[in-house]
């Protein structure tokens, strides 16, 4: 951020104004894609953990090609196998579930996969290491300047106070996953698709919906080189007021997870090359590469880390409080043509209740409708306090 | 007719040539004319006779528009370049040949006898007299050394004198000597003296200068002697924008891959917020390549830019700019000489592996006290000089300072308005100079101060002082003592985080003393050797936790002392008039000394904490490790013909001090690190040829030069290291192969109206970090393109005259995108978009082009007037094209947008007053 702020200086005194556009630059296709690994053992108090396989893709391509038709397996440094299942409704994605006496801090494991076309990937053995206890995230009202487009934006600022002990790992991977609660704006009730149809009582199901999200940020942070193990009010992420995240309810889960240096290393180095910016003191992109090797063919790198990691987790939540989102529903009125103005492409197209037992000829999109077309479900999650 | 009236013309020349003319003006307009046309034409204009050799005339072609001049001297401006001289006879004109009439008559001889040799004589020559010669008082004045009758008949004689500005008595470093018959010459020293071995006989001779009248005397040589030489500034000369060297010396004397750079150049080459930058300029010419916008560092035949010594009156300068680069850490208003080395590097230069810039700084004005000044947007400077004794010693002090936080206050960021930027520099110079002794006194100091809100706050120094001390024990012998000392310093105070919040200063001192000697054997050998040693100092300082809630540990970064000496000798040897060496042999060593705590590892694994060994203490002063490096530099010079050479180098170099830089630019708070235990000095080899040619018919010279460049032990560091945690630096520092070679192609044109010039380099650089363990290696042991590795670079300046107080200039230029690592792949790990990057810098940015535009107006050529103003305008930018400083990316809505970065992406236009105290023509 620094670097940045240092360029907004130098282009300011050029009585400048900067000149950051987007620019697309020729790429080849070239690289045969590789295989990710993406999952750690963790001392979760869930079941079942995973790993899921998949290969990498051409830049922007929305695509998420899975790796199915593995054998993968864990190992401990016993000797002890713990074979992994794929998931039948979800392929790439392998369970396994050890239990709770075999994970133990101090132990190594790793990861074996036989692919289908016959090629042995392995880990180097991790060792799972100690976190310490996970404090209660904090927050506060702050505003962040937005030096593009010249205004303050408001939001809440989220913070942790790190502490672990001699004992506990001095690296640190944070992750986060909220989950809030959104609205649409109208109950289904009149709908057209050719003909008009009434629904009644009007369907209000898909009015209230929670979605949840890992926040897509690589947080880590190492107290190596600190007099303690902890750290005072580390930055999380920045949630705005102007969308609708904070309006009817909002929690966090903040997971702490302890790293060996190595894999804090690897996370440490992808979190940079994730944040590329704008600088006249650019570096090169870190070499990031991780701790599975492919056994077959040694030439072809394989993307992932694989790491045993201690977790310690909290989960807070924050009130509804008053935002100003944009709108994302937009009522449009039918003006010339009609009902026929509405497209089979937008079949069923909903329609305004004039709440008196009629329509009005205002057309609702999906969005005004069904909260779950914008993002998440309906169904609420077990730890939603209302 | 014509010949007997030249004959009895003869015997009365003196009385002709004193006479006065009394003619009336003529209107004269002649374009190309033969002499015989343009002497029909004055006859007629002026109802005269012009009498002469069709024979000696038949070459001359003359061009001259002018409104209002005396017949005389028009046929003088038709002649002038020519052997011949016009009198004036009765009203009538008379061509003489000037050599043939003078030398038959002694009594007009204006120049005293000088330097006569004693029967006796030993290498030491006594100089009796020496003649001063004033301004233009004839078109040729004769200068006689020696008697007749002590004539060493054709054993070569030795001349040699000093050579002045004549308004302030300056000496002038660099001017040549150029004798037509023997087409041989040289060029003045650094105290502007000249000597020249020549048998005894009649010559013209002719001194140049960059930006100074060119002086042509007969010189009757009879035996050893010397004479001062005062030159004349050029004032509207069309040559103005000659570029750098001299077209003849370019051809005869300059070694290869040197280039030097006129003051004249830098004042009127548009420059960013009118600030004249002399490193800028620099960077137009072949061969070396800004290292960015915005940024002080150079690339010289495809050289990482710690490569790069810069000096300052022998005073190194670490850091060569204010503002990150934006601006020069000089003033160039008070340079003289600046001389780039970046093909032959002579022998007394060492520590670097690409190149030296040397910038000289003038003397003050011995003559009378001047003050001049300039106002930019940026900053004002101030130059006051002066005699302190009148013609012998005098002094020069000079400071400029910012003033940029007004415009900050102005910018609509919070961050940015509660800022603050300032910069200065300061110099002062004391000299003193006999025929015999000169002395030389000068101070450098340059401070830059930067606090970005309260978020980081960098502040650095440069700091120098150098007492040069030349004693002439004879003409063949000299004697230079010099003792230097700089300081550069920097700190950062950061405090964006509060748990991480510290404080660091760095310094490092460097203390040297040298004794050279300039020997000249015969006419054929030229010695110059002597010895140097320098004591570097340096302190990484100390991390420092800043404020009570920072939890930084305090960091002892270390300390490091270090020893450099060497012993040199170079001899310029002319094996015969057409060819020419200069060999250079330079051993130098380095060493490491304590006290100092060294840590081994253990063998095979990675240099980590954890991998320590060892540790190896060594008691203060103890050596830790010696580095010898014994370095031959060797250029040869083979003038093909009279508009041509071929010259040939080859250079070993070697440097021990580096910069701990992983990123393009040089950032302000970059250290520099010494060779160390761990640590070896880099080494360096280059080959040079070059082809050089004058094309006379429009005063055109063309250069092309080829290079091929080796290095070992070239510093790169681990991915992401960081410099300010670590106190063990070999654990972030990888040492591997570099490559460079390419080609340099350079055409220009002085001495006309529209003059200026066209540059093209061609450079690759290659960088290979293959050793055994995969991790010591970048780029998995594999070649990759250094990010300086810039192909194609085309630099073009034009610079036109519209009139005499008038001129535009514009540039232009061109460089290929700098090399980059691009991605190319996207994968998912825990719902996590991450990027998979290309081999290293496979890909390149898009390529920069700018075009700059400038007009220098100067104020009337009055001669009595207090104040005498200049006014430059300038767009820098002009296509205000946004030029592509870097390619980076940015995740958006599961997208991988790629974007540009420019730092300048709008034309920029400055005006800049210079004042100066006096008239045009006031220093």
């Amino acid at each position: 951020m620094l670097r940045n702020k240092i360029i907004v200086f130098i282009l300011a005194l050029g009585f400048l104004s900067a000149c950051i556009k987007p620019y697309t630059p020729k790429i080849d296709t070239e690289t045969s894609s590789k295989i990710v690994v993406s999952g750690k053992l963790t001392n979760t108090d869930e079941y079942w953990q995973s790993i899921t396989l998949s290969k990498s893709i051409p830049l922007n391509e929305n695509i998420f090609e899975k790796l199915t038709g593995c054998e993968v397996s864990i190992w401990d440094e016993n000797g002890n196998e713990y074979k992994a299942f794929e998931s039948q409704s979800s392929p790439g994605i392998y369970m396994f579930h050890i239990d709770k006496e075999n994970i133990k801090v101090g132990t190594a494991y790793h990861i074996h996969i036989l692919t289908p076309d016959g090629d042995e990937l392995q880990s180097e053995p991790e060792i799972m290491t100690k976190v310490g206890e996970i404090k209660p995230p904090q927050y506060k009202i702050d505003s962040i300047y937005n030096g593009a487009y010249k205004y303050y934006t408001r939001g809440l600022q989220f913070f942790l106070d790190i502490e672990g002990d001699e004992t506990s790992s001095n690296y640190y991977l944070i992750e986060l996953v909220s989950t809030y609660e959104h609205h649409a704006s109208y109950p289904r009730e009149w709908y057209y698709d050719g003909v008009i149809h009434h629904i009644y009582p009007p369907d209000s199901s898909l009015m209230t919906c929670w979605t949840t999200a890992r926040v897509p940020e690589i947080m880590t942070l190492s107290t190596e080189n600190l007099s303690a193990n902890k750290f005072h009010n580390f930055s999380l992420h920045f949630v705005p007021l102007n969308r609708d995240y904070l309006t009817y309810g909002y929690s966090l889960l903040v997971r702490q997870v302890g790293l060996s240096r190595k894999a804090f290393i690897y996370w440490e180095s992808v979190r940079l090359n994730n944040n590329q910016n704008a600088s006249l003191y650019n570096k090169q992109p870190v070499d990031t590469q991780g701790n599975i090797k492919n056994l077959t063919h040694p030439e072809k790198e394989v993307l992932g880390f694989f790491s045993a990691s201690a977790i310690s987790e909290q989960r807070i939540f924050i009130d509804a409080m008053p935002t100003n989102p944009f709108p994302g529903c937009l009522p449009e009125v039918i003006e010339h043509g009609g009902l026929r103005d509405i497209g089979r492409e937008k079949y069923p197209g909903f329609l305004m209740s004039d709440y008196k037992g009629g329509f009005l000829l205002v057309y609702l999109s999906e969005q005004c409708v069904d909260c779950s077309s914008h993002s998440g479900t309906n169904v609420k999650p077990n730890f939603w306090p209302y | 007719m014509k010949t007997i009236i030249l004959y009895f013309q003869l015997l009365w020349l003196p009385l002709f040539l004193i006479s006065p003319d009394s003619k009336e003006p003529i209107k004269v307009h002649a374009d190309k004319l033969p002499f015989s046309a343009f002497a029909k034409l004055i006859e007629e204009k002026a109802n005269l006779k012009i009498y002469y050799q069709e024979s000696w005339v038949k070459d001359i072609i003359v061009t001259l528009h002018n409104d209002s001049i005396s017949p005389l001297e028009a046929v003088k401006k038709a002649l002038f370049g020519s052997k011949l001289t016009v009198s004036e006879w009765e009203g009538n004109l008379i061509l003489l040949s000037s050599e043939q009439l003078i030398t038959k008559l002694p009594p007009y001889q204006i120049i005293k006898e000088a330097g006569l040799q004693q029967a006796d004589a030993s290498l030491t020559k006594q100089i009796e007299k020496s003649a001063y010669l004033k301004g233009r008082m004839a078109d040729l004045q004769v200068i006689t050394l020696g008697k007749q009758e002590q004539s060493s008949g054709t054993r070569a004689v030795e001349i040699s004198g000093n050579i002045h500005k004549a308004i302030s008595g300056e000496t002038i470093p660099g001017a040549t000597l150029y004798i037509e018959e023997t087409k041989s010459g040289t060029a003045a020293d650094n105290q502007g003296r000249f000597s020249l071995n020549i048998r005894p006989g009649k010559y013209t001779a002719r001194f140049n200068f960059l930006g100074m009248e060119e002086k042509r005397y007969h010189l009757n040589i009879y035996s050893s002697g010397s004479f001062n030489v005062e030159m004349n500034q050029a004032n509207f000369e069309m040559d103005e924008v000659v570029v750098y060297g001299d077209k003849q010396m370019n051809i005869r004397v300059k070694d290869p891959g040197l280039e030097k750079i006129a003051v004249k150049t830098i004042r009127e080459i548009p420059m960013m917020m009118g600030e004249q930058d002399i490193l800028k300029v620099s960077e137009m010419l072949p061969g070396i390549v800004s290292v960015g916008e915005g940024s002080s560092g150079v690339n010289v035949r495809g050289g990482n830019a710690d490569q790069n010594a810069f000096y300052i009156n022998n005073i190194p300068i670490y850091n060569t700019s204010h503002l990150f680069g934006f601006f020069p850490a000089f003033n160039s208003e008070i340079i003289n000489d600046f001389s780039i080395y970046k093909g032959y590097i002579p022998a007394s230069y060492g520590g670097r592996l690409s190149s030296v810039f040397d910038i000289k700084t003038r003397e003050g004005n011995k003559k009378n006290y001047t003050l001049h000044g300039g106002i930019s947007p940026i900053s004002a400077n101030l130059i006051l000089e002066g005699p302190i004794k009148k013609e012998t010693a005098s002094f020069i002090l000079s400071g400029r300072r910012s003033y940029s936080d007004w415009i900050l206050a102005k910018i609509d960021d919070p961050t940015i308005n509660a800022s603050s930027s300032k910069f200065a520099d300061y110099t002062a110079s004391v000299n003193y100079d006999t025929q015999k002794t000169q002395l030389t006194l000068f101070g450098y100091y340059s401070n830059d101060y930067f606090q970005l809100a309260d978020l980081n706050t960098y502040s650095y120094y440069n700091k120098g002082a150098s007492v040069n001390y030349g004693h002439n024990f004879s003409d063949y012998k000299r004697l230079n003592i010099s003792a230097v000392g700089s300081l550069y310093g920097f700190s950062t105070l950061d405090t964006q985080q509060e748990t991480t919040s510290y404080e660091h200063n760095y310094q490092i001192a460097d203390f040297e003393t040298r004794i050279e000697f300039e020997q000249r054997l015969n006419d054929k050998h030229n010695l110059l050797y002597g010895a140097t040693a320098i004591v570097y100092s340096l302190d990484r300082g100390t991390v420092n936790p800043y404020g009570i809630e920072s939890l930084k540990v305090k960091t002892e970064l270390g300390t490091e002392q270090s020893i450099e000496g060497a012993v040199y000798i170079t001899d310029n040897y002319h094996i015969t008039p057409r060819l020419s060496t200069n060999i250079g042999f330079r051993f130098g060593a380095f060493g490491a000394f304590g006290a100092k705590t060294v840590y081994t590892y253990f063998e095979d694994y990675p240099k980590e904490d954890r991998y320590i060994q060892d540790s190896i203490q060594f008691k203060k002063g103890e050596i830790i490790k010696w580095y010898f490096s014994p370095d031959i530099r060797a250029a040869i010079n083979f003038e093909t013909d009279k508009n041509g050479s071929l010259k040939v180098s080859y250079n070993r170099t070697h440097q021990n001090i580096f910069m701990l830089n992983n990123t393009i630019a040089i950032a302000p708070n970059t250290q520099w690190k010494l060779a160390d235990y761990y640590l070896k000095p880099a080494e360096s080899q280059q080959i040079s040829a070059g082809i050089f040619r004058t094309i006379p018919y429009g005063d055109w010279e063309t250069s092309f030069e080829m290079f091929y460049k080796k290095t070992h032990n070239y510093t790169e560091f681990r991915d992401g290291a960081e410099f300010i945690d670590n106190p063990n630096v070999e654990q972030s520092v990888l040492q591997g192969d570099q490559n460079a070679y390419g080609f340099e192609f350079l055409i220009k044109r002085s001495g006309h109206k529209l003059n200026g010039w066209f540059a093209y380099t061609f450079s690759r650089a290659f960088v290979k970090i293959a050793n055994e363990n995969s991790w010591e290696q970048i780029n998995q042991g594999k070649l990759y393109p250094a990010s300086f590795d810039i192909p194609h670079v085309i630099n073009a300046m034009i610079n036109y005259k519209i009139r005499k107080r008038i001129s535009v200039s514009s540039t232009i230029t061109y460089q290929s995108g700098k090399p980059v690592t691009y991605p190319i792949a996207n994968y998912t790990i825990e719902e996590l978009d991450f990027i998979d990057y290309s081999s290293r810098n496979k890909y390149r940015i898009p390529h920069y082009f700018r075009a700059d535009i400038s007009m220098k107006i100067e104020g009337n050529l009055r001669k009595n007037k207090f104040i005498h103003s200049s006014f430059l305008f300038s767009v820098y930018n002009l296509t205000g094209r946004e030029n592509p400083y870097s390619v980076f990316f940015d995740q958006a809505n599961g997208y991988l947008m790629s974007y540009q970065y420019s730092i300048i992406g709008v034309p920029l236009f400055t005006a800049t007053w210079l004042f100066k105290l006096g008239n045009y023509a006031s220093k």
